[in-house]
């Protein structure tokens, strides 16, 4: 990674952010998730409604890891997001 | 997928070269102990640390009361030795200024510690772990389908409008309390992303 000569990050944020700027179609404060893979599944699923609801009948906890990994790539082709490198930082 | 920890690298300014470092989950306990009650030693003058605005944060508390909603993410550098070099924390569900109906991470906290701050110290230990948190939560939108878009609050000064100008990111608002509000757009979060070589 090139830095440049300003790379001193100012200290940042601080403020809470304003209610009429956070969305009230997405409810995740009070979902669990018992692993990376379905945190991300179900962040995916509720940041995205139309995603949620085409993927409505899976049930996370009926799934293995395999069929979850599946489901997300299912997902993120959906979405046009593309697979990135595990760590390039 | 935001599968922590995960390898980084950190500029040595002393040493002049790349060293080892992990992004771990900032927790409660980590945040009491290797922030609240570690970044702000004597070094650093009462009178430097007047004038930094996140003297008084408690992010032990704040990881207290988030840590567990799956709407925040809370992130830290911690370099070879144990040390907390950076931390930042932000939520998922914002409303894009830019975009209308899109979402953008909003970050919530970003700094560096103290001893990074060429401003507060003579002699920094590590250049560049502000980008490093900063990129990552670019990442993370990413991964979660708001194509790299980031929103931010931050205050008024040269040195800040230099930072966040020179990553692509635009003014959205200036705020009452002279704040001023940021957003970095889907097509320079992308353009940043593919610079920085993170897709396959």
């Amino acid at each position: 990674m090139t830095w440049k000569d300003d790379d001193f990050v100012p200290v940042t944020g601080g403020n809470e952010l304003a209610s009429d700027q956070i969305r009230d179609d997405v409810a995740l404060h009070d979902v669990k998730a018992t692993s990376d893979l379905d945190r991300h599944i179900i962040r995916l699923l509720s940041l995205h409604k139309q995603v949620g609801i085409q993927f409505r009948n899976q049930d996370l906890t009926s799934l293995d890891d395999t069929t979850k990994r599946a489901l997300l790539d299912d997902i993120n082709e959906l979405l046009g997001i593309q697979p990135m490198k595990s760590s390039n930082l | 997928m935001l599968d922590l920890p995960i390898q980084v690298s950190l500029f040595n300014i002393d040493q002049a070269s790349n060293v080892r470092a992990e992004l771990i989950q900032l927790t409660s306990d980590i945040a009491n102990e290797k922030i609240d009650n570690s970044w702000w030693d004597a070094k650093i003058t009462e009178k430097l640390e007047g004038k930094e605005a996140d003297k008084h944060w408690n992010w032990h508390w704040l990881n207290g009361v988030y840590g567990d909603y799956l709407n925040w993410e809370a992130i830290a550098v911690q370099s070879a030795s144990g040390y907390i070099e950076g931390a930042i924390t932000y939520r998922i569900d914002a409303k894009s200024q830019l975009s209308e109906g899109q979402g953008p991470v909003y970050v919530d906290r970003l700094a560096a510690a103290p001893r990074n701050r060429p401003w507060l110290v003579e002699n920094p230990v590590f250049r560049g772990v502000g980008s490093i948190l900063l990129l990552t939560a670019v990442r993370h939108s990413y991964q979660l389908g708001l194509k790299g878009r980031v929103l931010l609050d931050s205050l008024p000064s040269e040195r800040t409008r230099n930072y966040y100008d020179n990553r692509g990111f635009e003014v959205t608002s200036e705020k009452d309390d002279g704040t001023i509000g940021y957003e970095l757009p889907a097509t320079a979060a992308e353009k940043w992303l593919q610079e920085q070589g993170e897709f396959l």
